[in-house]
């Protein structure tokens, strides 16, 4: 069964005359279990995709299914509760909240669901055990490297139990090295069942995937098994 | 997200910004400190008024110059200038009116005493007939009031105050010593018992003459006012036409009028309704100056923190969680600044307290709180609807 999916989705920005078509009735399933990449050269519309599928913004044409809920026509309030619920985000610039704890940080999307702050603050604990960071929960973002500013975005994804994980470039402004261990976080989540998209320039972070999807001038050019 | 939470964001984002937090606050610190002030120091003001009102007793009418009152408002005035009553009319009332148990011709002024070679400035001058003790709550610690007799023959007699007996005097026995008044010594003949401050002038700094001993011997030929003492209080308003009647005899309608106790309290209430008109206005300029303060911060607080609000809606967060987070943001500000403003009054209030009698009432605490919460509500509103309203796309892409 497919955890998310796109059945004909058309995005434009801006009206006539100055038209830009960023998706062209693009259709895709993403099945439960999945590693997933998107891939194309930037302008291609595949962040745009992704956060299509992440319910941030909402199709010109067409509509994103969740488990099989169609979300067109629901109001921003409901869809931002199944984004709290279902879909966890990680983004290339990390997108911490400054001055606030790596252990907050982590914590914040449990204060938009109904957990008390003991079990919050239990569950963001354990999460920032699991990407390696348990000696670094009052540190404050601008005192973390890139990598560990990502794997605490990471264990922030992954508080609310989600369906499934959207990665935005999650290695793009890491060196080689640290892009790895960031990967290697990733697939190791897949490993353990987690649905994952992976949007990516990069050839060889695609290649670590399942199933690679590439885009181009905003339609999919091809929709391939991976090892 | 729950409240605790929303509170807990609201605080730390305003801790991190503390200059601008603290002059966001400032104008509702002065606006809720002027309402407290106003509101204590009025109320004290008007205790203080009605005291000196109520020491007089009831029945008691007051015949001044110039026109007051219905008609004449407060402008016209009074004042030695326009002063035409003689003492004369003092005895004319006692002779003609009926109804009435005492009447007495009374000088004020300001003037200064010496006693062996020290002076004191600024003391209450009061020179009245003998039956004006029969009138007014006075009463003697020591001594004894002057006669009818002393006061018909201008004895050189004089009652005074604690303050002239303890700061003059240097705390000396004052009987039938003899201080000087303009010049002239005068007996003590009795000390006046202690009576405090009123509106922050002591009342126990002060000389009691014989109305008529000022006449003769100081030369003060025209009373500040007559006291009619009325011998009950149904008959008040018969007494008064009957003084009307007669004092238009000899002036005009213009020169003086008839008050009674309840107009004159009337009159001082007029006055403070003015200053107090005057107080409501700087206070609510100074709020609503704040309320704009406080949205303009709101606003470059929210475009500040796009980012973060863009994130906070991808994470989950509803656009109701955003416009409560900044709403509770506004109204912590103007809530703390209430706060502040509360208790800078109180302290002004606690200062206040060496002039007048002057308290924080439950009611001006209430009302300081509940005017920094609603202006932090109306002012708070749009920036946050604004925040709320953030598509969360555009919110993080904002650079």
């Amino acid at each position: 069964m497919s955890v998310v999916s796109a059945k004909n989705i058309t995005k434009t920005f801006g009206e006539a005359p100055n038209k830009t078509i960023v998706l062209k009735n693009i259709s895709l399933q993403i099945n439960k279990g999945e590693f997933l990449s998107i891939i194309g050269p930037s302008g291609s519309g595949k962040s745009t995709l992704m956060y299509l599928l992440g319910l941030l913004d909402v199709p010109t044409k067409g509509a994103i299914y969740i488990n099989g809920q169609k979300t067109k026509d629901i109001s921003e309030k409901d869809r931002a509760k199944l984004r709290n619920r279902e879909i966890g985000f990680v983004f290339q610039t990390y997108n911490l909240l400054p001055r606030t704890s790596a252990l907050a940080n982590v914590m914040l999307p449990l204060n938009y669901s109904n957990v008390s702050r003991d079990e919050r603050k239990s569950k963001a604990m354990k999460l920032l055990k699991d990407v390696g960071l348990s000696h670094r929960i009052s540190s404050f973002p601008s005192q973390l490297s890139g990598g560990e500013q990502q794997r605490v975005a990471i264990a922030r994804s992954l508080i609310c139990g989600p369906s499934i994980i959207l990665a935005d470039e999650p290695t793009g402004n890491l060196d080689t090295k640290t892009g790895e261990q960031i990967i290697n976080i990733i697939s190791q989540l897949n490993k353990q069942g987690k649905t994952i998209v992976l949007v990516t320039h990069d050839n060889n972070i695609a290649k670590k995937t399942n199933r690679i999807v590439t885009i181009k001038d905003g339609q999919v050019l091809s929709d391939k098994k991976n090892r | 997200m729950d409240i605790i939470e929303s509170f807990r964001t609201a605080f730390s984002a305003l801790l991190r910004n503390k200059v601008r937090s603290a002059l966001t606050m400032l104008g509702i610190i002065i606006g809720v400190s002027s309402v407290i002030l106003l509101i204590s120091l009025g109320a004290g003001l008007q205790k203080s008024i009605t005291a000196q009102f109520e020491k007089l007793g009831t029945g008691t009418l007051y015949v001044v110059p110039g026109k007051f009152g219905e008609g004449g408002g407060l402008a016209g005035g009074s004042g030695m200038s326009t002063n035409k009553f003689k003492f004369s009319d003092a005895d004319r009332i006692k002779r003609e009116i009926n109804n009435i148990s005492a009447v007495t011709p009374g000088i004020e002024s300001i003037t200064s005493v010496e006693y062996r070679g020290g002076k004191r400035k600024g003391v209450i001058f009061l020179a009245i007939d003998s039956s004006f003790f029969a009138i007014g709550d006075y009463n003697v610690k020591q001594g004894r009031f002057f006669t009818e007799n002393e006061n018909k023959n201008a004895k050189r007699v004089v009652i005074v105050g604690q303050t002239i007996v303890e700061k003059l005097m240097g705390g000396v026995n004052p009987l039938n010593k003899q201080i000087s008044v303009r010049g002239k010594k005068y007996k003590i003949i009795g000390v006046l018992e202690k009576q405090g401050s009123i509106v922050g002038q002591d009342q126990d700094n002060m000389v009691i003459l014989p109305a008529e001993t000022a006449n003769r011997q100081i030369g003060f030929d025209r009373p500040t006012w007559i006291l009619v003492k009325a011998s009950s209080n149904e008959i008040i308003p018969t007494v008064k036409k009957d003084i009307e009647k007669l004092l238009l005899n000899r002036l005009t309608d213009d020169d003086f009028t008839v008050l009674t106790q309840e107009e004159s309290l009337n009159i001082a209430e007029q006055i403070l309704g003015i200053v107090r008109v005057v107080f409501v206005g700087i206070a609510a300029i100074s709020l609503v100056v704040g309320g704009i303060g406080i949205s303009n911060i709101m606003f470059v607080s929210v475009t500040e923190r796009t980012r973060e609000i863009g994130l906070r809606k991808a994470v989950g967060a509803t656009p109701g969680d955003i416009f409560i987070q900044f709403l509770i943001e506004a109204v912590t500000l103007s809530f703390a600044g209430g706060a502040i403003g509360l208790f800078l009054a109180s302290i002004g209030t606690l200062a206040a307290r060496l002039f007048m009698p002057a308290v924080v009432t439950p009611f001006a605490v209430i009302l300081a709180i509940s005017f920094s919460v609603a202006v932090g509500i109306i002012f708070g509103v749009v920036p946050a609807l604004r925040a709320s309203k953030l598509e969360p796309i555009e919110a993080l892409r904002y650079e």
